[in-house]
């Protein structure tokens, strides 16, 4: 126990006195303070977004509301209400954005076909997305392991080639209890530094501290355990600090680069990008289809400019009633392409979860927006949610239209709104991180378990 | 204090020791001379445990070096050929340290008056190592020694970079451990000196003690040719 | 002299077991990238030309029908693969593959790479060009951070200068040396790659093309040139080769990690782009209430009509031997393209300006050159994409001219009963993506060039500054 303490003493004295420790803590922790402020501004220009379309539904009904005289068609405010559908960022979003940048995260929906309102795209910066967002969660994943080699890659062979060795070794303790005090005093002033970082992104952020922050910050230990474990077995081989520094950094190249990036290429080979034209023809064609009926008597009508205000004779209305069902069931003969992809993504993402486990960064990477629900299964799971609000909105309308109901002052009430339900605690983060963790046991077991090649 | 019995070490198929045998009592200052790779460093790493014996045994205090590594050590003191220290730290700071992973705590002023009985000068006391010539270094490095309170002390050219008179200072600092009980070993090239302090002199070569002789029955020059003759 | 240095030099690295594992590792990967980046390409190649097929066949035998419901049917546009688009993936992951073009409306391209992925693909795309601008660069510094220390450790330096030779003949020489290294792994990947161009592109590589992977070459080397006289600069100056080598390391941890990344992210920080929904809503506003504000959709259509009847000098609408329908609906479409033009406009310079940013840290990381100029000339930049885009636009724009066009010349105001048929659709050219020549690509990227340019500049004259190093700095 005092030996602990000697050698932490004075491992703190002599990094207090480096330069390089010194310059290093200040790049990461300036690096760290601009991602916090960075994810924070992305996410809240999602959150703004979604504060403006709420505030355009609002008005936007109660300009309807207010225009509204007599009982009317039911069709003719459904064709006015449209509702936000919202996925909004859950405030760990701001630490990973993950995927949020990439897929839409609100509908504006209306009652009428699903099909043709949920083919969305976020508009972004290509190129900003192509080098991806400078959040908490890159610094974590991408720079902590390099400040860890910064500090940890010639933690024996510094002594051996400075010559204190010997001398510290001719003292009643190994040099397997050096390296271990050694890396444990290390480990602590990086994990104090992400947590420092981390508190800071609490404040910033204003986030709770809930189950997440248990989860995130285990994520984020075994994560750098595993990187000391790696220096650990690189300590072992004993060789010389240069090479040392070499085979770490190929290391991370290694899992942070390299190994992400094939699994990347082998998806993409075997799951190629598809224009998706079948679906897209399908769209257009089946529409078509509904509208050639209608279209030309509409522009028949407008050509002869009779007044706009909608026609009221029977037979407009049953033009409505037809349009309903055929949307609908277009809607319905579209349902299994729409699946087919979803699947198709689903199956990709699947696989790359699980080819992930080859690289502790992509395991972590993903730990990171599950927890944030940022990853790709949150953007389906709204789509879910999407098509279940679809339904109930379609239902109340239809109802009224096809039991030849009007709609009255108090129904505007009825209208369902739809209402986000976080998820409570992601549980596919958990198979990740027992991943995270067999890792981090192998590496440190293989890293314990190792003797020392040279003294 | 400081025993080897049969001690030999193949480094594949060169033998580094071979059938060394040696047994140096408290109060005993043992210098061994020998050419470069004699095996001198070697013997002094067995005793230190930094090399593990093919055969033989190395005791210190009594007590086996391959089977209690740690506690030996406890009995040990040791001054590298180049004594290098923790650049980034004082000579007091250092000094401090490694007295403490020894176990004792020293108060500042008693770790001064061991600097300064080294010959370290007062202002250099607290600053950086990495301002220190290497004579300077080796006298923290004795100061770390004496510091340990050792039973037994492992020199591997100690003098090696000191001035006349700290070699000659350093002389004294020995006789007076010697007088404390402490046993010596002591690998050097340097004749004059080993004759001058030492108890007894063993001569080495490709790994096995060649001659062994009392200091008081030679002269230096006897002992020089001695030493010639045989390597 | 240096001739003797760069021969010894050459001799001793391409012995160098550390060279050779090294250099087996890269060429490995190369291949991966090559293969696996070059059988994708392939595929999606493949697909777009039967689908471009399939769409266009479609367009052709919709049936005949009125024109301007032929123009609500609309058609799409994929875009094409470059040839030398596997080479460097580029922004293209990140955009949408396809176009739908139809009446009235201006449809974003849908469906990118990157919403059907796993989250990986935020890690990058593994390519021949990433290798080349990331790990390279580690494999040159890996060679050549020791490529001084090692000599100032083991005296042999002094012994080198105490001869008479400058210091920067003996640098020189060691730059030589180290290129012809590398250029065994660079050349036979390149000779690859061109095999590979060769194979992909179906009815001939093109001058252009052939100019883009000789440029990209040219590039390539330059920016290898920057990295190996950086290293040994860098080994010159240092006082150990642990030194070194930290120091080397730090300077590609900044230029290829985190500077890329900081600065495009500090461009979308300072430059705020609008958002999706304000962008769509101010469209869709103004469109409605014309482009001032001023003028909404009734006043305009009174005035049209007074205008048309004064030109064919009758009263009223039905008197008139064209269609007024169409005539409205063809200014209709003119307005919301003006409309939509602008706000498309005003974003591109929102990102125009981002990426500007970025830009100019290219100035300082020759990685940003290097990977901007590289997604150039492999046509998969975000430029081309936008080109794209625009000539998409255009392309819809005319076909819809084109249709309202004939339904007003031969029909009567109300007439909603003419038809085309096959004979008409097919008279609509098909959508041909026209590149960027070699002299547009070399035009949009001047900064890149001359960034490029300025830091070979810096490393020649850093190095023949040698010649006054002192001895003793040593």
């Amino acid at each position: 126990m005092k030996t602990i303490y000697i050698i932490c003493k004075y491992e703190a004295l002599t990094f207090i006195r480096s330069n390089l420790f010194k310059t290093g803590i200040l790049v990461v922790f300036l690096l760290g303070v601009y991602s916090i402020f960075h994810g924070k501004s992305e996410i809240d220009h999602q959150k703004d977004s979604l504060v403006e379309i709420k505030k355009h539904e609002t008005t936007n009904m109660a300009i309807t509301q207010a225009n509204f005289k007599n009982d009317t068609f039911a069709y003719i405010i459904g064709n006015l209400t449209f509702k936000l559908v919202d996925n909004p960022p859950s405030s760990w979003a701001n630490l990973s954005i993950g995927q949020r940048d990439i897929y839409p995260f609100y509908v504006f929906l209306r009652y009428w076909s699903l099909s043709r309102q949920i083919l969305t795209t976020e508009i972004n910066n290509p190129e900003k997305l192509l080098v991806g967002n400078f959040d908490l969660a890159f610094v974590f994943i991408y720079v902590f392991p390099l400040f860890i080699i910064a500090i940890g890659y010639n933690i024996v062979s510094s002594e051996r080639e400075g010559g204190t060795l010997h001398l510290l070794l001719s003292n009643p303790i190994s040099i397997y209890q050096v390296l271990f005090i050694k890396l444990l005093f290390r480990w602590v002033v990086v994990f104090l530094l992400a947590f420092v970082l981390m508190l800071l992104a609490l404040i910033i952020c204003t986030i709770q501290f809930d189950a997440v922050l248990i989860l995130w910050l285990l994520t984020t230990a075994l994560y750098f355990t595993f990187w000391f474990g790696i220096i650990l077995i690189i300590a072992k081989l004993s060789k010389s600090s240069s090479i040392d520094a070499l085979s770490l950094v190929c290391c991370w190249i290694l899992f942070v680069l390299i190994i992400p990036t094939v699994i990347n290429l082998f998806l993409t080979n075997f799951y190629p990008p598809s224009p998706r034209y079948d679906i897209s023809h399908t769209i257009r064609h089946e529409y078509e289809g509904i509208w050639s009926n209608f279209d030309k008597r509409y522009h028949v009508a407008q050509s002869r400019h009779s007044d706009n205000s909608e026609t009221t004779d029977s037979s407009k209305l049953n033009d409505i009633k037809e349009i309903s069902v055929l949307f609908d069931s277009y809607d319905e003969k579209l349902g299994p392409l729409f699946t087919k992809y979803e699947k198709l993504t689903l199956d990709k993402e699947a696989i790359g979860q699980e080819l992930s486990l080859l690289s502790s960064a992509a395991l972590t990477q993903q730990i990171y927006n599950c927890l944030a629900n940022t990853d790709a299964k949150s953007y389906f799971n709204f789509l879910e949610d999407v098509k279940t609000f679809h339904k109930e909105l379609k239902d109340f309308f239809f109802k009224k239209i096809f039991n030849d109901q009007l709609f009255t002052k108090a129904d505007f009430a009825k209208i369902p709104n739809y209402h986000f339900k976080p998820e409570n605690t992601p549980k596919h983060a958990f198979k990740s991180i027992l991943y995270l963790f067999i890792w981090t046991t192998l590496v440190l077991g293989i890293g314990l378990k190792m003797r020392f090649k040279k003294i | 204090m400081l025993k080897t019995k049969h001690l030999t070490k193949k480094y594949g198929e060169r033998f580094a020791l071979v059938g060394l045998s040696l047994d140096i009592e408290p109060g005993e200052i043992f210098a061994l001379l020998g050419q470069n790779g004699a095996g001198k460093s070697t013997t002094i790493n067995c005793f230190l445990g930094f090399v593990k014996p093919t055969s033989g045994q190395v005791y210190v205090n009594g007590l086996s070096v391959v089977d209690h590594a740690l506690e030996t050590k406890k009995y040990l003191a040791y001054i590298p050929e180049n004594v290098m220290l923790y650049s980034n730290l004082t000579g007091v700071e250092n000094l401090e340290f490694f007295s403490a992973l020894a176990g004792f705590n020293y108060t500042k002023k008693e770790l001064g008056k061991m600097l300064f009985k080294v010959g370290l000068q007062i202002s250099a006391n607290d600053q950086w190592v990495s301002t220190y010539s290497k004579g300077m270094r080796q006298k923290v490095g004795i100061a770390i020694a004496i510091a340990k309170n050792a039973k037994a002390l492992l020199l591997d050219e100690p003098t090696s970079g000191l001035d006349p008179k700290a070699s000659n200072e350093f002389s004294n600092i020995l006789n007076e451990l010697a007088k404390n009980d402490t046993a010596i070993l002591m690998a050097t090239h340097d004749i004059f000196r080993a004759k001058e302090i030492a108890g007894r002199i063993g001569i080495m070569k490709e790994g096995s003690l060649v001659s062994e002789i009392k200091s008081s029955d030679i002269t230096t020059n006897e002992l020089e040719k001695v030493y010639l003759q045989t390597v | 002299m240096y001739k003797i240095i760069s021969r010894k030099e050459y001799a001793m690295l391409i012995r160098d077991r550390r060279f050779h594992i090294l250099a087996t590792i890269v060429t490995i990967l190369l291949i991966v990238s090559m293969w696996a980046g070059f059988s994708a390409y392939k595929i999606i190649r493949n697909e777009t030309d039967f689908i471009s097929k399939e769409s266009r066949s479609h367009w052709i035998k919709q049936g005949s029908k009125n024109p301007h419901e032929a123009a609500h049917y609309g058609s799409f546009v994929f875009r094409p693969k470059s040839e030398l688009s596997f080479l460097d993936f580029g922004v293209t992951s990140y955009i949408g593959n396809s176009i739908y073009l139809e009446g009235h409306n201006h449809n974003e391209p849908k469906f990118s790479q990157a919403q059907e992925s796993s989250g990986l693909i935020r890690f990058g795309d593994f390519t021949v060009a990433f290798i080349f601008y990331t790990l390279l660069p580690l494999f040159i510094i890996f060679m050549c951070f020791n490529s001084f220390t090692i000599e100032k450790e083991e005296k042999t330096l002094k012994l080198m200068l105490s001869q008479g030779i400058g210091l920067d003949v003996i640098a020189w020489g060691k730059i030589e040396g180290f290129s012809k290294c590398l250029a065994w792994v660079f050349l036979p990947c390149l000779l690859i790659s061109f095999g590979l161009v060769i194979i992909g592109t179906p009815g001939g590589v093109s001058f252009n093309t052939f100019m883009r992977l000789f440029l990209n070459t040219i590039v390539f080397g330059g920016y290898f040139f920057v990295f190996i006289c950086l290293s040994v600069l860098v080994s010159i100056w240092s006082k150990s080769s642990r030194n070194a080598l930290l120091i080397l390391l730090g300077v590609w941890v900044m230029m290829c990690i985190i500077i890329p990344k900081l600065s495009a992210n500090l461009g979308g920080f300072i430059f705020k782009a609008p958002k999706n929904f304000e962008f769509t809503e101010s469209i869709r506003k103004e469109v409605l209430e014309g482009i001032d504000g001023h003028h909404s959709a009734d006043v305009r259509l009174n005035k049209l009509k007074q205008t048309i009847l004064a030109e064919y000098n009758v009263d009223s609408l039905s008197q008139l031997p064209i269609n007024f329908d169409a005539i409205v609906m063809q200014e209709a479409e003119k307005h919301s393209s003006q409309v939509y033009k602008k706000y498309f406009d005003s974003l591109e310079k929102i990102y125009q300006k981002q990426n500007y940013i970025s830009d100019i840290f290219s100035l300082i990381d020759p990685f940003i050159t290097v990977r901007n100029f590289s997604m150039s000339l492999a046509g998969t930049d975000y430029k081309t994409a936008l080109e794209f885009q625009r000539q998409a636009e255009q392309y819809r724009y005319n076909m819809v001219e084109k249709l309202q066009n004939h339904m007003r010349d031969y029909s009567k105001t109300g007439d909603w009963e003419i038809k085309v048929n096959e004979n008409f659709f097919a008279k609509i050219p098909e959508f041909k993506f026209k590149k960027f020549s070699i002299n547009d690509t070399i035009t949009q990227n001047w900064l890149s060039i001359i960034s490029l340019f300025v830091w070979i500049q810096l490393c020649i004259r850093f190095i023949s500054n040698l010649k006054n190093f002192k001895m003793n700095d040593l």
